[in-house]
């Protein structure tokens, strides 16, 4: 029989982390967004 | 190269073998010796794993790719940080509590044992082809050294990276490759500010970068949408984030890294470290490459970077042509050097778009000439029946360090390249190694004998696939650009083994027979649409693969498993 796999817990604490990580990754793309349109 | 230089590179890597005994001599257990003893903290984790995917093909192919191409390539990596979260949220901590040994023993607590098997099958297919491609881009720095064949370097490079393998384990893989990382980071900055440095006294940095940019090496975003464009955001944040998902989550020479992780929460924030520093690193020794392509401005570059295919040339019959070739070359660099100069003196570094143009106008007549220099080769490989490779940006980068950099920083660079080549390898052919015992061997082969038993088939399973990498490495050359050619045997195969994990983790009522075919179906299709584009029919950047593969074997699996179950509905219908 197939097993289930529990849903993967609420994490409170981490979202801020992950929220952390992909706004500083967003801010990283637009500096290399505006390197090439002041450098092209 | 210098006494001393060769000092520096055996002391390392001597250091390194004995460090990676010294580690193993403990090890008595199977589990130790693949899995390590489970006590890695995050930077540990952090580093293992930027160490495992950054080898020394990161070091002479990127920047050579600055060089030849800009900085595009850094879009590569955008994906990175969103599949680290990705990650962080669903997959670690399913793997932490099945408390799995590889990533595909989840699969048979899944679905069945062929949908593991098949997936790890399709797993040590890529890895043992990648490793090939590991070993073999350091062999390429001996050989421009030493003068020797590439194929002797491979070998030798090789039969180092085996034996230091077998004799590592897991638990020396990681720990060296958390020393390694900071040398290979230190290395590259000094490396960097000695490039700098060597810029003309008149030449800014501020300068240099806005030269480079009005060349158009400094393209890093491009948003234009086209499929066939190798790097452009969207690439790179569809495709880009399908291949790391793939990587980090189902490739077994990274989930062996961060399974090794004290807890689940040093891992997450293993994974996190690698999301947050993955990019500006990449970026960092991109630039590092820019700033070799700018050091060539003002002094003259090679006609071309490797050395020993233009000793080979200028021996022949050849010889008169490419010496006209070189000698055109200087006088399109020299009228190059003074028209910087010149736009430098007039505007700073506001360059005006009429010094562009003069600026890229030259760079294209650069091109055409190198372009026959290339052509040149190949003549001489068709006269002479031999196989040099015409193409040389993986050359430009260590040529230069051998050249320019001081006594001292050459053999710390080049043992960085030795190490870094060399515990990638350990990674790869330790998850290899534990894939075959765990997976096959253990699993369907051999399933009675003892933990010693395993332990002896596990360093054998090392030095098998240390053998096949070998030999796979000998064909290395066929490849334009040895880092392109790792992602690319990569995205083939990846997108298909993401698909199996998708469905497993997030379409429950999903079956093993639907996703065992859906499998088949999708890796035929994804190698059927790159022999197609390698035979020019269609135009697909191999960064899609990876979302095409994954999309493509849910979807069949979804159609094959509703099929099933309307087929079982129909039959219970008919008994009742």
């Amino acid at each position: 029989m197939e097993n289930d796999i529990e849903k993967p817990p609420v994490f409170k604490n981490w979202s801020t982390l992950y929220w952390i990580v992909i706004i500083l990754h967003i801010g990283l793309i637009t500096v290399f967004t505006l390197i090439t349109k002041a450098y092209s | 190269m210098h006494i001393f230089d060769w000092f520096i590179l055996f002391s390392i890597i001597g250091l390194i073998v004995g460090y990676g005994i010294y580690k193993a001599r403990g090890i008595t257990d199977t589990r130790s010796y693949l899995q390590g003893e489970k006590n890695l903290k995050w930077w540990t984790i952090g580093l293992s794993v930027m160490a495992t995917q950054a080898s020394a093909i990161t070091f002479l192919s990127t920047p050579g790719q600055a060089y030849a191409e800009g900085m595009g390539f850094a879009q590569f990596y955008f994906g990175l940080p969103i599949a680290m979260v990705i990650l962080c949220i669903f997959v670690l901590p399913i793997f932490y509590k099945l408390n799995v040994f590889t990533a595909y023993e989840y699969l048979e607590d899944r679905f069945d044992l062929k949908t593991r098997t098949l997936t790890a099958f399709l797993f040590l297919l890529q890895r043992g082809l990648a490793a090939g491609i590991t070993i073999f881009a350091p062999s390429i720095i001996l050989s421009t050294m030493l003068g020797w064949s590439l194929g002797t370097t491979t070998i030798l490079i090789g039969l180092l990276v085996i034996a230091y393998t077998v004799t590592g384990g897991s638990e020396a893989v990681s720990q060296t490759q958390k020393q390694q990382m900071i040398v290979i980071l230190s290395g590259m900055f000094v490396a960097l500010l000695v490039i700098i440095f060597k810029l003309p006294e008149n030449v800014s940095l501020s300068d240099a970068v806005s030269v480079a940019g009005k060349m158009g090496k400094l393209n890093v975003v491009d948003f234009e949408f086209n499929l066939s464009n190798k790097y452009n955001i969207w690439s790179a944040l569809l495709g880009g984030t399908f291949l790391f998902l793939s990587y980090f989550g189902t490739d077994q020479s990274q989930v062996q890294r961060y399974l090794s992780g004290k807890s689940l929460t040093e891992s997450r924030l293993g994974l996190l470290f690698n999301g947050l520093f993955k990019v500006p690193m990449q970026f960092s020794i991109l630039f590092v490459g820019l700033m070799v392509f700018m050091f060539y401005q003002f002094n003259p570059a090679p006609l071309h970077f490797n050395q020993s295919n233009v000793q080979q040339i200028k021996q022949s019959t050849l010889a008169p042509q490419y010496e006209n070739l070189e000698s055109q070359l200087l006088s399109v660099q020299t009228n190059k050097k003074t028209a910087i100069f010149n736009a430098i003196e007039k505007n700073g570094n506001n360059i005006s778009d009429a010094d562009a143009a003069v600026f890229k106008s030259l760079l294209t007549k650069e091109s055409e000439i190198r372009q026959q220099s290339k052509d040149l080769i190949k003549t001489y490989n068709t006269t002479n029946q031999t196989n040099l490779d015409a193409e040389d940006t993986d050359y430009v980068f260590i040529s230069f360090v051998m050249k320019y950099l001081p006594v001292g920083l050459v053999g710390l660079l080049l043992a960085v390249i030795f190490s870094a080549a060399m515990s990638t390898t350990a990674s790869e052919l330790n998850a290899l190694a534990t894939t075959s015992v765990i997976d096959i061997y253990k699993r369907s082969l051999v399933t009675d004998k003892t933990d010693a038993h395993y332990l002896k088939m596990s360093k054998l399973f090392t030095v098998l696939w240390g053998v096949i990498a070998l030999t796979f490495a000998m064909g290395a050359s066929l490849f334009d650009n040895l880092i392109e050619a790792v992602n690319i045997v990569g995205s083939v195969f990846y997108g298909a083994i993401l698909g199996i994990f998708v469905v497993a983790f997030f379409f429950k009522k999903v079956k093993g027979n639907a996703i065992f075919l859906a499998a088949l179906l999708g890796e035929a299709i994804v190698i059927s649409l790159f022999v197609l584009d390698k035979m020019e029919i269609i135009s697909l950047a191999y960064l899609w693969l990876n979302m095409i593969g994954c999309v493509v074997v849910v979807l069949i699996a979804l159609l094959l498993n509703n099929f099933d179950m309307s087929a079982a509905n129909k039959n219970n219908q008919t008994t009742t």
